[in-house]
């Protein structure tokens, strides 16, 4: 019971520490480092760093590279099928009303 | 300087302008900062990181609240992305030591706080204080640095967490009662 009382007494006190707080002063020099920070941001901010530059060159290349790639891939698979189309549309077997299932059979035979 | 004049000179990008918002503010930023990091040079980074930041979207200011809420507001996202990074950096470190036991990266926790506002014979309450404030979800703890590190009233509080003023007793109680708990455990560990 005892124990308790001074456990809360205790939490009190640790909790009511700060309530004469006063507050803190920032270094007064920090202001010159913030105006020299300043400075430096807005300098940089005038060129793009050659990292960066080189690093979003590569990018357009290697897009560009693909791009290509992908285009010449898909206009031959079009090719492909076009002909195969060709094939199959000049065939009369895919008409329905001259279709007979029976002439492949019998020319086979 | 009236606050607009100070704004509209800021947008301009008036050097003078930021050293007049400087002198006023600085120590709401920094006591604020330092309630909320707990070391002196953390706390006049994030002073200096706010100020930029003010003088680089000063043209955001719109002047719907007052000038301070907006300066605790960039003061309190600064520190909360401070606290991100410092995790962020402790975990990095927790992985990189298990490959490189000796490298002692691990050892970056942040020593206990003596605030120079704090009354010599309260240092070692106060000390502990500051160690259970870290326990607490963000907005509890914003809420009791700006209720009492800061002394804002509850009014106040709320336009700079964008809240209710009974969200804000409700922080606070909340705070208080994790703070409660938590120094229980310290006692029963001191005693």
């Amino acid at each position: 019971m005892e124990n308790n009382t001074n456990k809360d007494k205790w939490i009190e006190e640790i909790l009511s520490s700060t309530d004469n707080i006063r507050r803190a002063s920032a270094n007064p020099y920090i202001f010159p480092k913030i105006l020299n920070r300043i400075k430096n941001i807005s300098r940089s901010n005038n060129y793009v760093p050659i990292k960066r530059a080189a690093i979003g060159f590569i990018t357009i290349i290697l897009l560009a590279i693909i791009n290509v790639f992908v285009v010449f891939k898909a206009d031959k698979s079009t090719v492909n099928i076009n002909t195969g189309n060709t094939k199959k549309e000049n065939s009369s077997s895919f008409i329905p009303s001259q279709y007979n299932p029976y002439y492949e059979i019998l020319n086979s035979n | 300087m009236e606050q607009e004049e100070l704004i509209s000179d800021l947008k301009r990008g008036d050097p003078k302008a930021l050293e007049s918002l400087f002198s006023v503010y600085k120590d709401k930023v920094f006591n604020t900062a330092l309630g909320y990091l707990q070391n002196i040079q953390d706390a006049e980074e994030i002073t200096q990181d706010v100020f930029i930041e003010i003088f680089d979207s000063s043209g955001k200011f719109k002047g719907d609240s007052a000038l301070s809420t907006w300066i605790y507001r960039i003061t309190i996202n600064k520190c909360l992305d401070r606290i991100k990074y410092q995790k962020r950096k402790k975990r990095f470190a927790a992985v990189t030591s298990i490959f490189k036991p000796d490298t002692g990266e691990l050892n970056i926790d942040v020593p206990d706080l003596i605030h120079p506002g704090i009354e010599i014979e309260l240092k070692e309450q106060s000390q502990i204080l500051f160690k259970a404030l870290n326990k607490l979800p963000d907005n509890q703890k914003t809420a009791f640095i700006l209720s009492k590190i800061e002394s804002l009233s509850y009014k106040e509080i709320s336009e700079v967490l964008k809240c209710s003023v009974s969200s804000v007793e409700s922080l606070i109680f909340r705070a208080k009662q994790n703070l409660k708990k938590e120094l229980s455990g310290k006692f029963d560990e001191l005693h």
